[in-house]
């Protein structure tokens, strides 16, 4: 196995230019995780932790190597929020948002927050050189991305708008160092609502029947706010698993959704 | 080669850059204060700091170590003074078994480094990625949060004073330095590694291939062992009448994870070989996966012999069941069922062994040292003289320790290989292969009259006892005796039966069935009291067994039954929280507070069979007492609660005292640490050696019963009648063990067996505990959680009310996971992030009671509580539950679906 450690996003990428099969090496905690129980034995890895681009974040561009302890003070309220529920110290010390996006888990506490802001993937190759990537184009399975061969992820990148309010929550089985049964982001921008979820589908998703339904209402009743539940709870695409079942992520997305609706209303 | 420094040393090493930095630690630099419990960042065991800060080393790769710092818990103390966070621990008794130790006080002292002085919060934020099976966290969270203030250590206490002291643990510095040998920390250099190959299927046939060319194509492999290979008898089990399990499977396997075959060779090749590749060919066969599939009409047989797979049946009955039932005013009936939980202690099965001679040396992480010798032998065809069992320090056992796991691997490639060979469990692997506790389908039907008043129960309990008997046997007898709970009825029938499956084997676990039955129980209960109109708790009071009335058994205590009283002393706590959960519910609509209560008792030691412990005891001729403690300390404490009881019987200090550890060479066989019966029964045996120690000691000097024993340099003061006479132990001659007097005492507590009606009398002692459980449900998302728990145990006598407080809140940590998340489902939850077991987050604030009920056969009237704590923990979660939203939630766990579930049936 060979190792190259990377000292900016040209040698990166001219690394993996060369070597298609590498593996790129943010925290480690998925990827290490995969090559402990020796279920993955990469042919060569291209170490990240020194692009010191990749660690610059400002208010519309965090860089793919942030990782989670930083994101817990960021000034997305919502990606805050999330950040403070990655796994634990230890992890979110190490884990960055590059590595959830890389992993692309329907379960990434990132990934709800992305698809909410309608954020881009900011990918960059030698060949073609730097593009952003709509999220809606690049999740295109569980674990599975639009990401090509040679590329790497840059950053996560928001678009201009104006957030007025943005929430996060999730739901599983216990208190700390817990996987989302069902993750959720409501977020008010401009006069709109948006709402995204994790863990009830293959990749993060949007519910935008939900979202265009409130659209019309300068104010929700409490009868839309809830009709927004139901209808959020209509459009997920959840499964049965060892964590949970069909029902109750769907039952739990829709009771989720209206909290943090009622949040940003009040915020 | 990669160049970094370690607590302050420079250090280097080669290899894959992947390589993880926990394996460099342990493997390279021999710092093995540095635990790993799964590999996968789960347990937080691993924790250390880089560059100052907190990560898991087995996430971190060697790569990314060039030029790094790295502080491990051997960069925390200076020798083996401890340093005031460590002094904390001692104190606050944080540390029970000790393998998560290390990760919190690196965690500990990351977060101290910044805050000082943190809340509770802060500490549990920043602990919460360290998990621990033993404490239930709070004694950890108070001894970060007084760390920084903390002084000195308080003084060990005066000769006759150690009983009911809080004596800190007399293990605990190693504990706390990162020096306590685990199983997998002391392996002899230059040993070989084992590898088991296991079934990836719950049933299957299979035909092993060309094992002498896989290993001559790989490099390092040394041997490839088979059932073929085992010298003595290819089976053990811990009960005689039930030996069933293979060390390797010889046709079919019966559960996912047993093993075939293993691999040994040297460790740098062997630990990646990808076993995927030996060559094996499998036959999957159709598995049976519940009691419903193995009981069906013409479902295969498991065991030849056990017809439709029923291992054992249990029967305990009294009274005249239907005419009781006939005279109640109200009977209610329903089912229950829990499933498969696994005891998920922090450290993996590990151990090393050699061969010496005609001899075998295993080193092991175990529950039972002698019971190990017994087996091992049979499986080796040597005599039990010729093995000797070293039992490691113990990261947790709760029961899975118990059984062999990896002492046959090693007993058989050390053996024909002469070499030192050693074995660590993945995570995965211990998960898959050990012990569960049995899931359980109950149906339980009881009647009261109209005045609240318990007329009779008809308990049925379905035990799914996996793939070979272990503990199956004695938890089908255990259950019934314990099922009606420490209550008087006028009759009572409970049936049980254990029934194979294709699921791993089931155990040994905290409660042998009794935790199951109590969910029952206890759970019907409050239905009935609410049906009767009767306040839940006094129902329990109303009806609770008494010194005089008879057992379910029929047996009949004169003293030592302090349940009522526990019942009672709850009753201002039981008030407040119902007044308090009537306030909460007027001002929330979408939550609701609920309070629950469950009684509880257990027998200490085995049902209705003999029990002895042997303990003994010596003096070395410079003066210090030796104690041979076979007692074997998982994390309980035993060694500490054994030097205490042999301070005070001899009247001398604690700190004269030495501990020679449980091996099967030099220590007398104290029996199992199960069954909650090391403080009663080797308690006792202390007791009774100390006192001949004492006799001796005094003859010698010409003393009388009232004399007083000061051991100082090198002789034995006896004061007496205002005379001092010294024994001078120079003058003394030397046994084998370096000892110039020696006293032995064994304990063997009076029982009788069950006769066909399983009537008898099973147990000397018994103790009974309540908890009250406060809780706030969500109503839309069905989550739980814990404000409070309250709990009240009858332990006889504290003899160390920090270790016994330490016990209560581990058995409520555990019943906590049991109640709200735990399930264990093969293929799918073999790791710790899809078996989830509660963190700090999940343990509210704790309140213990201890009732002293002075029991007239314990030592200075001890019982056990090992396993009590953990029994009324679930029924009083699913109790608060019912109470918060109206409807029971009688299948667990009681995960946010199954809740919502119940509130939107309502
Ligand atoms: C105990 C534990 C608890 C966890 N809890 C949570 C949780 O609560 N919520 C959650 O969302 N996740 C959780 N995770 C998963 C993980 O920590 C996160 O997904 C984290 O964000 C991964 O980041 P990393 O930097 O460690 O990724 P790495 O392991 O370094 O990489 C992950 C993958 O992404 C690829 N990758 C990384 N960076 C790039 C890049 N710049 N360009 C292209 N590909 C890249 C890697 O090749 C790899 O395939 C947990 C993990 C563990 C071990
Ligand atoms: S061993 Fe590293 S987190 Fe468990
Ligand atoms: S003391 Fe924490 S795991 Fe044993």
């Amino acid at each position: 196995m060979d190792f190259v450690r990377a000292k900016d996003v040209a040698e990166a990428i001219a690394a993996k230019a060369e070597r298609p099969d590498a593996e790129f090496l943010a925290g480690g905690t998925d990827l290490m995780v995969a090559v402990n129980l020796d279920d993955h034995r990469p042919q060569s890895v291209i170490g990240l932790r020194h692009v010191a681009e990749l660690q610059q974040m400002d208010d519309t561009r965090i860089g793919a190597g942030v990782t989670w302890d930083r994101l817990e003070r960021a000034p997305q309220r919502a990606l805050a929020q999330a950040a403070r529920t990655v796994g634990s110290p230890q992890i979110r010390a190490a884990g960055t948002i590059g590595g959830n996006v890389g992993t692309a888990s329907p379960a990434g506490d990132g990934l709800a927050w992305i698809a909410a802001l309608d954020a881009g993937i900011e990918v960059a190759s030698v060949e073609r050189g730097r593009r952003i990537v709509p999220w809606a184009e690049f999740f295109v399975g569980v674990k599975r991305t639009s990401l090509a061969a040679d590329e790497m992820i840059t950053a996560v990148v928001l678009p201009d708008e104006q957030i007025e309010a943005q929430e996060f929550a999730k739901v599983g089985s216990r208190n700390t160092m817990v996987i989302s049964t069902v993750s959720c982001v409501v977020a008010r921008v401009g006069s709109g609502y948006r709402v995204a979820l994790g863990s009830v589908a293959p990749t993060p998703m949007r519910a935008f029947q939900a979202e265009e339904m409130l659209n019309d209402e300068t104010s929700p009743s409490p009868a839309a706010i809830a009709e927004f539940g139901r209808l959020v709870a209509a459009e997920v695409r959840p499964i049965t698993d060892h964590r949970s079942t069909e029902a109750y992520r769907r039952h739990a997305a829709g009771v989720l959704a209206g909290r943090l609706l009622e949040r940003c209303l009040s915020s | 080669m990669i160049r970094f420094r370690v607590n302050g040393k420079a250090a280097r090493a080669g290899g894959s850059r992947l390589r993880r930095l926990s394996d460099v630690l342990r493997e390279d630099l021999r710092l093995t204060g540095t635990k790993v419990g799964c590999d996968a960042g789960d347990c937080g065991s691993c924790s250390v700091l880089v560059d100052g800060v907190l990560v898991n080393a087995c996430t971190v790769p060697l790569g990314r170590l060039e030029g790094s710092e790295v502080t491990t818990v051997e960069g925390l103390a200076d020798g083996d003074t401890l340093g005031s966070l460590q002094r904390s621990f001692l104190h606050h008794g944080a540390a029970q078994c000790g393998i998560c130790t290390p990760g919190m006080l690196m965690a500990a002292s990351a977060l101290l480094r910044e805050h000082p002085r943190p809340s509770v919060r802060q500490v549990e934020d920043a602990l919460g990625g360290v998990l621990c099976r033993c404490t239930g966290y709070r004694m950890i969270v108070d001894a970060v949060v007084a760390a920084s203030d903390f002084e000195q250590l308080a003084a060990d206490p005066p000769p006759g004073k150690a009983v009911g002291a809080r004596v800190v643990r007399v293990d605990g510095i190693p504990k706390l330095t990162g020096t306590d040998a685990f199983g997998d920390d002391a392996p002899p250099p230059g040993a070989l590694l084992i590898r088991v190959v296991r079934s990836p299927h719950h049933r299957a046939r299979f035909d092993i291939g060309d094992v002498e060319g896989y290993v001559a194509a790989h490099d390092g492999v040394i041997a490839v062992f088979v059932a073929a290979d085992v010298p003595g008898r290819n089976r053990f089990g811990v009960i005689p009448r039930f030996v069933d399990q293979p060390v390797f499977a010889e046709l079919e396997t019966r559960h996912r994870g047993e093993p075939v075959a293993m691999v040994v060779g040297d460790p740098e090749s062997i630990s990646h070989l990808d076993l995927d590749r030996f060559p094996i060919v499998w036959h999957e066969l159709e598995p049976m996966m519940s009691p419903d599939d193995s009981l069906a009409p013409g479902a295969p047989v498991l065991h030849q012999g056990r017809h439709q797979n029923v291992l054992v049946r249990g029967l305990v009955q009294r009274g005249a069941l239907a005419e009781a039932f006939a005279g109640s005013d109200a009977v209610i009936e329903a089912s229950y069922s829990t499933p498969s939980i696994e005891h998920a202690y922090i450290e993996p099965e590990a151990g090393h062994a050699k061969r010496i001679g005609d001899r075998l040396e295993i080193t092991v992480t175990t529950q039972t040292p002698h019971l190990d010798r017994t087996e091992i032998a049979a499986i080796m065809g040597l005599d039990p003289e010729a093995v000797i069992i070293r039992p490691s320090a113990v990261g947790g056992g709760f029961g899975s320790k118990l059984d062999l796991s990896v002492q046959p691997f090693l007993a058989i490639a050390a053996w024909h290989l002469d070499r030192t060979v050693r074995i660590v469990y993945t995570r995965p692997e211990s998960m898959m292969s050990t012990t569960k506790r049995h899931p359980s389908q109950i149906s339980v039907r009881v009647g009261a009259t109209s005045d609240g008043m318990l007329t009779a129960m008809e308990f049925s309990g379905r035990f799914d006892t996996g793939a070979y008997a272990s503990w199956g046997p004695t938890v089908a007898n255990r259950a019934p005796v314990h099922a009606g709970g420490p209550y008087s009825y006028q009759a009572y029938r409970a049936t049980t039966v254990a029934v194979h499956t294709n699921q791993p084997p089931s155990g040994a676990f905290r409660g042998f069935g009794v935790p199951q039955s109590a969910i029952a129980q206890e759970g019907i209960f409050d239905e009935l009291a609410d049906a009767l109109g009767e306040d839940r708790l006094d129902f329990r009071i109303k009806n609770a067994l008494t010194a005089g009335r008879p057992t379910l058994t029929g047996q009949v205590f004169e003293s030592g039954v302090g349940f009522k009283e526990c019942l009672e002393v709850l009753r201002p706590h039981w008030d407040r929280a119902l007044y308090q959960s009537a306030e909460f519910d007027r001002s929330h609509s979408r939550r609701r507070q609920g309070v629950g209560v469950a009684g509880m008792w257990y027998g200490c030691g085995n049902t209705g069979l003999a029990n002895p412990s042997t303990i003994k005891i010596g003096v070395s001729p410079a003066a210090r007492v030796v104690l041979f403690q076979g007692a074997v300390d998982i994390g309980q404490g035993a060694n500490t609660v054994m030097s205490q009881i042999c301070a005070d019987a001899l009247g001398v200090e604690i700190g004269v005292i030495d501990q020679i550890g449980a091996d099967t060479d030099t220590t007398p066989d104290a029996g199992k640490t199960s069954a909650s019966r090391q403080t009663f029964i080797s308690g006792n045996a202390v007791f009774a050696a100390s006192l001949k120690l004492r006799s001796v000691l005094l003859t010698m000097a010409q003393a009388s019963e009232s004399g007083r024993l000061e051991f100082g340099a090198g002789r034995v003061l006896v004061y007496d009648r205002g005379e001092v006479v010294e024994i001078d132990l120079a003058s003394l001659d030397i046994d084998d063990d370096g000892l110039v007097v020696v006293a032995t005492g064994s304990f063997d507590p009076i029982t009788t067996g069950l006769d066909e009606n399983g009537q008898g009398s099973p147990y000397a002692i018994y103790g009974f505990g309540a908890q009250m459980v406060e809780l706030v449900v969500d109503l839309d998302l069905g989550t739980v959680e814990l404000l409070k728990i309250t709990a009240a145990h009858d332990v006889g006598r504290a003899v160390n009310p920090t270790l016994v407080e330490g016990q209560i809140h581990g058995g409520i940590a555990q019943g906590i996971g049991m109640a709200l998340m735990e399930e264990y489902l093969p293929g799918r939850s073999e790791n710790l992030h899809d078996y989830l077991i509660p963190t700090f987050g999940d343990v509210p604030e704790i309140a213990t009671i201890l009732i002293e009920s002075d029991d007239p056969l314990g030592p200075y009237g001890a019982k056990g509580v090992g396993e009590h704590t953990l029994v009324a923990t679930a029924p009083a979660i699913l109790n608060a539950i019912r109470h918060a939203i109206g409807v029971p939630v009688r299948h667990l766990p009681a995960s946010p679906g199954r809740v919502l579930e119940a509130i939107r049936s309502r």
